[in-house]
């Protein structure tokens, strides 16, 4: 199916006319940076600008589609947003099995720049966050905002432009790492121009969700809505704050942040940790709060602890980036704030969990029989485990065992791959089908093999990171009896080496996991009939405009 | 302002806004008025409901 033929004669003037000024953008780029990560980014662009201007070209003067449409939900965005979740979860993925391979076979890195593990590796957590998390969220937020509200989308022609333009920056931003453009920054590499861009697409994001919630036909905002629309507001905040920088000159990808010192780092890691809250938590929980009822058919345990959750979250959250500063010269009750407020954070974290868990109770038959269902139960299961274990190594003298081991890495993989990943698979299994008029994924035997592939892949990988990062940490603070450390550095590297081959495997094992769900997504889309008479919430019609 | 002045005032109003909030959410959240609208608004994405104008 051509995209651009859901789209009106008008509709399709103005993604032609974008199109043309995304080709010119990229054109002005190229030239003015004449070489470099900026030069080719540019090109990037513009060739993207022009492969639109040919594919919505070619569809020009087809048919317009049915008049009936204002009265369906817009899905094809969807579509194509989960199908660069699962390309981006494949490039992601992949990177960062490479990467863990290094470390267990170092001598394996190829002697070209772009191989080397430095660059590589914001590829990996870039490619995850970004493109597989970032993709899942806008997809399903688009489907859940229009099921919930019982509203088309506000318009056509933005959710193209935001799905574009955030692939568009992840593109960028991984092109830019294996060429050496970094502005060095924790998840937010990519350099100024790339930000710039960004900012674009997430105002349009935002516009587009108040503008579609103040069509909706239901009296209250479901609460779904709410953490995604925390989500987009928050990491609005966070990234233009964390990404102020002067370019050295319009026509160069370096930068340097207007921040300095310890303020800097402090800015650092408050957009570090709340891109983990916002990003990577409040989203997802509007997707867990939205897909688990549905698939479970009961609603929600407590819809009132979910509002209490939700404000938890927000609140707490938003102070605790300093945790990951601790005996640095950040002052040291800005650490104990951090810390504090990790601690506290358990409560709306687990009420979440435990409300998620508590609406299973009566359906555990379907937990035990639905594979699609047991994604979301694994993935409220390690929510709790992982914020319990954030809590816990925030608090300082933990910490000081814990902070530049692969603790840190095995906790951050628990809450990612355990819960982040298991909720986005859950949700694609249940809308895929949905939005392509069928009763069940193509290959419903697939998504049991991915789910235990998922689940073996996580449990080894995170067990094999907490054993390393323990042992990591037990030998440094060893002492001989004259006072002397224990144990060079380098014997505790070699230390590392059965579980950093664990470790690559449970990721590969997670990776091939992420492959069945895209092979089978595929063959469920190809397998597509041509009707949406798959029973679906119905939607109110639009008064005619 | 000194700095000692911006303490008392962050550690005056900091906990009076946050708990303040809390409270507000609370009533919000349990006021029973509210319970039906809420049972209602949990069960409303349950894709057997009939839209709203239709029950």
């Amino acid at each position: 199916m051509n995209a651009a033929t859901t789209l009106s004669q008008s509709e399709r003037q103005v993604g032609f006319g974008l199109a043309i000024a995304l080709a010119v953008l990229g054109l002005v780029m190229a030239a003015g940076a004449k070489q470099g990560a900026m030069a080719v980014h540019g090109a990037m662009a513009m060739m993207l600008g022009m492969y639109l201007v040919f594919y919505i070209g070619g569809s020009f003067y087809q048919p317009e589609p049915n008049a009936d449409r204002v009265n369906q939900y817009y899905d094809a965005p969807t579509r194509f947003g989960v199908t660069m979740t699962l390309i981006w979860a494949m490039i992601g993925m992949t990177a960062g099995v490479w990467v863990a391979a290094l470390m267990y076979w170092p001598e394996a890195t190829p002697a070209v720049p772009w191989t080397s593990y430095g660059r590589l590796r914001p590829v990996h957590t870039t490619g995850v966050i970004f493109g597989f998390g970032g993709n899942a969220l806008i997809a399903t937020s688009f489907y859940v905002l229009q099921r919930t509200s019982r509203a088309r989308l506000a318009d056509s022609i933005s959710p193209w432009f935001i799905l574009i333009g955030f692939n568009l920056f992840c593109a960028w931003a991984v092109t830019g790492y294996v060429m050496g453009s970094t502005q060095s920054k924790e998840y937010a590499e990519a350099e100024w121009y790339a930000d710039l861009w960004l900012v674009v697409v997430w105002v349009t994001y935002f516009a587009l969700y108040i503008r579609t919630l103040a069509r909706r036909h239901e009296p209250h905002i479901y609460v779904a809505n709410w953490y995604y629309m925390a989500f987009i507001l928050v990491v609005a905040m966070l990234h233009i704050v964390n990404n102020l920088a002067l370019p050295v000159s319009f026509g160069a990808a370096k930068s340097f942040t207007i921040w300095a010192g310890v303020q800097d780092a402090m800015i650092q890691w408050w957009y570090g940790h709340n891109a983990v809250a916002f990003f990577l938590t409040a989203g997802f929980l509007g997707m867990l709060y939205y897909f688990l009822p549905v698939r479970s058919g009961r609603p929600i345990w407590s819809y009132r602890l979910s509002i209490i959750s939700f404000w938890g979250i927000v609140f707490f959250y938003i102070w605790v980036g300093s945790h990951h500063l601790h005996y640095t010269a950040l002052p040291y009750w800005t650490q104990t704030l951090g810390m504090t407020f990790s601690v506290m954070l358990l409560v709306p974290s687990w009420a979440s969990a435990g409300n998620a868990i508590a609406t299973l109770n009566g359906a555990w038959h379907k937990v035990r029989d639905d594979a699609t269902l047991r994604f979301m139960f694994v993935a409220a299961v390690f929510y709790g485990l992982s914020t319990f274990e954030g809590s816990f190594l925030a608090i300082r003298p933990v910490n000081s065992l814990s902070h530049y081991t692969d603790w840190t890495v095995g906790h951050v993989h628990s809450g990612t791959l355990g819960w982040v990943a298991m909720i986005i698979f859950g949700a694609i299994y249940t809308l895929v089908p949905q939005i392509s008029g069928r009763e069940e994924m193509a290959w419903p035997h697939a998504i049991e093999w991915h789910f235990w592939l998922a689940v073996g892949g996580t449990l080894i990988y995170v067990i094999a990171l907490w054993n390393a990062g323990i042992t990591q940490g037990l030998m440094w603070r060893a002492y001989d009896d004259h006072g002397a450390l224990s144990y060079s550095f380098m014997e505790s590297v070699q230390a590392m080496a059965p579980y950093y081959l664990l470790r690559t495997i449970g990721g590969a094992m997670f990776l091939i996991g992420a492959v069945i769900c895209a092979l089978n997504c595929r063959a469920t889309y190809r397998l597509a009939p041509m009707s949406t008479e798959v029973s679906d919430r119905p939607l109110n019609p639009q008064p005619a405009e | 302002m000194t700095y000692d002045t911006l303490v008392v005032l962050a550690k005056v109003f900091g906990p009076i806004w946050m708990m303040g909030f809390f409270i507000i959410v609370i009533i919000r959240a349990y006021n029973p008025k509210r319970r039906a609208a809420y049972d209602q608004v949990a069960q409303s994405v349950l894709s057997e409901q009939p839209p709203e104008g239709q029950k």
